[in-house]
């Protein structure tokens, strides 16, 4: 027979926040037994209730999270003796291979004139400073620069989204988010795009990087950008300005 | 008879006072630091009216034309409304940090302020509240970053990369040259643009105004103004951003209005 | 080795941070947002992860803050709607044991949705999640002291407010 004594020592500890993990594992074990005395019986519901919480796992297996990160271009260790010097001079040289990946799509370019794989490297390495460039603390012409090169880089990978999508809702720059505004529309098939542009809107409080986002999204005829649209014209602060366009283009879109 | 003679002595005082101060700045508070080469120097304000030169030494020179020190009574104690400190005599508060030189202000009513900076450090000045006064800077040669809320901004003889934000503060900017370090923006709501650029300067130009009209008397190869977008106009309103370059293309020059005018034109 | 690193040390908490995004923002696909994003962003402070004393603590802290920034977003002000947690109002009791225990943990949730922020913040972190004091304190930035009272007077409330519930359902 057990000594529910115990039991109830242990729990009004764990009611004065004495108790460790250790002991609380222990306790809400011994209250899952059948045989509990009446007065621990609702003691037992109370406490079981994280079990069942703790069940919930990520949707996102480790794969799918690495996926991005796993970039194999290891940082180089100069970094930090050439500091942003350096990366901006990357970002440069990433806009010329852009620039010229761009005539090359256009047809302006001879064919012997496409990137070749070792071009490729070279420019997926460039993106991942490019990345570097948009999360650490660049001047606001470094973040400015890299978000107008990530604009025409033809490849853009997920952890570049993601970097201009967190420049869009959280740089202190208001050009640097307008500049991220264009930029992401330029990604617009990507629908992890088109919600941050939808989510920004309830972000941005710069009529002018309003303005972008409500154009873009007009443009695209996001229709699901309709009930963050009519939020906006809840806001009292909203700038007539914004609440015109705000009205504007509930209208085109419905 | 006697009137006159008392004013004219007056008037005299005052001639002399002007000239001393003229020729004696050093009347005029004034605090002086090092900056190191390419370091940022960050102005925030709320209320001073400022005026900012470059120069081609390397020292912070900050003068201010009327300061008032605080009363005698005030001695031993602190400020309640300005928490940053007065550490100039000033009356403007200078912290380095992080590699950067922060210009607060630190007194309730601050005057006219002449600041000085060489010209190849990083400027960053940002009006912090509505209703502070105008920005005015001339001659800087580095990046130069300006966010202002209300106030004019003014921009003269200076290279570039130029970031300037304005809501409803008209911007004028007068280009020595177009640097070609990196992209120049600005940006503004309700204020009229109006920017002046060497002949020769290299750019490739992103133009749009919501609902303004752009004007200009630049050479400007426009690029997109073809059979694909024979209407400007997009679904939504607003008008498309024209792209264009200017001898041959260079760093990038965005300029976007929502509803003023922008004018572009030649020096 | 960055990655072998990475893939040993923080993912194994990915789990742990998807709880709590779901906990803070109610709402499966934005957390699912939320722990990309701060993966990618523990990623990017990988090399500062190295010298950090308790990378779960650190991870989960990096989460919160960007939970934190989206619910600062206007979006999230007057949502209510909490998915898979609806509380279903209905007085029958259930048949089965386990409907029943289901139906006693919506109380709780409802219950605990009654508590202050930091409470429910606490209950999450050492109920669900069973996180030490001291990594609570790591986390939260709050005293252990502090964190033990609260602790305490959430869980007393809690079941307080859930015995007074539960003797209505026995009267009813």
């Amino acid at each position: 027979m057990r000594n529910w004594d115990n039991v109830r020592e242990l729990l009004e500890r764990y009611y004065e926040g004495e108790t460790t993990v250790a002991e609380e594992q222990q306790l809400r074990q011994l209250l899952q037994e059948p045989a509990l005395p009446p007065d621990l019986q609702a003691e037992a519901r109370l406490l079981h209730w994280p079990l069942a919480e703790r069940q919930i796992q990520s949707p996102l297996s480790a794969e799918a999270l690495m996926a991005p990160l796993a970039l194999p271009a290891a940082e180089p260790k100069v970094r930090l003796l050439w500091g942003w010097a350096w990366q901006v001079a990357a970002a440069v040289s990433l806009l010329v291979v852009g620039f010229a990946l761009g005539r090359g799509g256009a047809g302006a370019v001879p064919a012997e004139e496409q990137p070749t794989a070792t071009e490729l490297t070279a420019l997926r390495q460039e993106l991942s400073e490019l990345k570097g460039l948009l999360q650490a603390g660049a001047t606001t012409g470094q973040r400015l620069q890299a978000v107008t090169v990530a604009a025409t880089t033809p490849q853009a990978d997920a952890e570049l989204l993601m970097a201009l999508i967190h420049t869009l809702h959280f740089d202190e720059n208001v050009n640097v988010r307008l500049a991220a505004v264009e930029a992401l529309m330029n990604y617009q098939q990507h629908p992890q795009v088109r919600r941050a542009l939808i989510h920004s809107l309830g972000i941005q409080t710069d009529p002018n990087v309003q303005l972008a986002l409500i154009h873009g999204l007009t443009r695209l005829g996001e229709k699901e950008a309709v009930p963050q649209l009519q939020k906006m014209l809840q806001d009292e602060e909203l700038q007539q300005v914004v609440r015109q366009q705000v009205n504007e283009s509930i209208s085109l879109l419905i | 008879m006697y009137k006159n003679k008392k004013t004219h002595l007056l008037m005299k005082h005052t001639f002399l006072f002007l000239l001393l101060a003229l020729a004696l700045p050093g009347l005029a508070q004034e605090y002086k630091q090092r900056i190191t080469a390419d370091q940022l120097i960050k102005i925030q304000y709320h209320k001073a009216e400022l005026r900012i030169e470059a120069h081609k030494g390397n020292e912070l020179i900050i003068q201010a034309r009327d300061y008032e020190a605080p009363p005698e009574r005030a001695k031993g104690l602190r400020p309640l409304y300005n928490t940053a400190v007065d550490n100039t005599n000033t009356g403007m508060s200078v912290e380095s940090k992080d590699g950067q030189v922060l210009i607060r202000e630190a007194m309730a009513n601050p005057g006219q302020y002449l600041i000085r900076v060489p010209e190849n450090a990083r400027l960053s000045i940002e009006q912090m509240n509505w209703g502070g006064n105008n920005i005015e800077v001339i001659g800087m040669r580095n990046e130069l970053e300006v966010k202002s809320k209300t106030a004019e901004v003014r921009l003269m003889d200076v290279s570039g990369p130029v970031i300037v934000n304005s809501t409803s503060g008209d911007i004028t900017i007068r280009f020595s040259e177009l640097s070609q370090k990196g992209p120049s923006m600005i940006s503004s709501v309700a204020s009229e643009i109006d920017i002046s650029l060497p002949a020769s300067a290299k750019a490739e130009l992103h133009l749009s105004s919501v609902v303004g009209e752009i004007y200009t008397d630049l050479d400007l190869k426009v690029q997109n103004k073809d059979g694909k977008e024979a209407s400007l106009t997009y679904l939504g309103g607003g008008q498309s951003t024209i792209k264009a370059s200017l001898n041959g293309g260079g760093s990038t020059l965005t300029v976007r209005s929502t509803s003023s005018n922008i004018y572009l034109r030649k020096r | 080795m960055e990655l072998e690193y990475f893939r040993t040390t923080v993912l194994p908490a990915r789990n742990r941070l998807y709880r709590v995004a779901l906990w803070m923002l109610k709402d499966s696909a934005e957390a699912e947002d939320a722990l990309q994003e701060g993966m990618l962003r523990l990623w990017v402070y990988r090399q500062k992860l190295m010298l950090c004393s308790n990378v779960e603590a650190f991870a989960v802290r990096t989460v919160r803050n960007l939970c934190l920034d989206r619910l600062k977003s206007k979006q999230y002000k007057g949502r209510q709607g909490l998915e898979g947690l609806e509380y279903t109002d209905s007085g029958q009791a259930s048949p089965h044991q386990q409907a029943e225990q289901e139906d006693h943990e919506a109380v709780i949730r409802r219950l605990m949705l009654g508590l202050p922020e930091q409470q429910q913040w606490l209950l999450q972190l050492r109920e669900v999640e069973e996180l030490s004091y001291e990594e609570i304190e790591e986390i939260t930035g709050m005293q252990i002291n502090a964190i033990r009272v609260a602790l305490s007077r959430a869980r007393k409330t809690l079941r307080e407010q859930f015995l007074k519930v539960s003797s209505y359902e026995k009267l009813g």
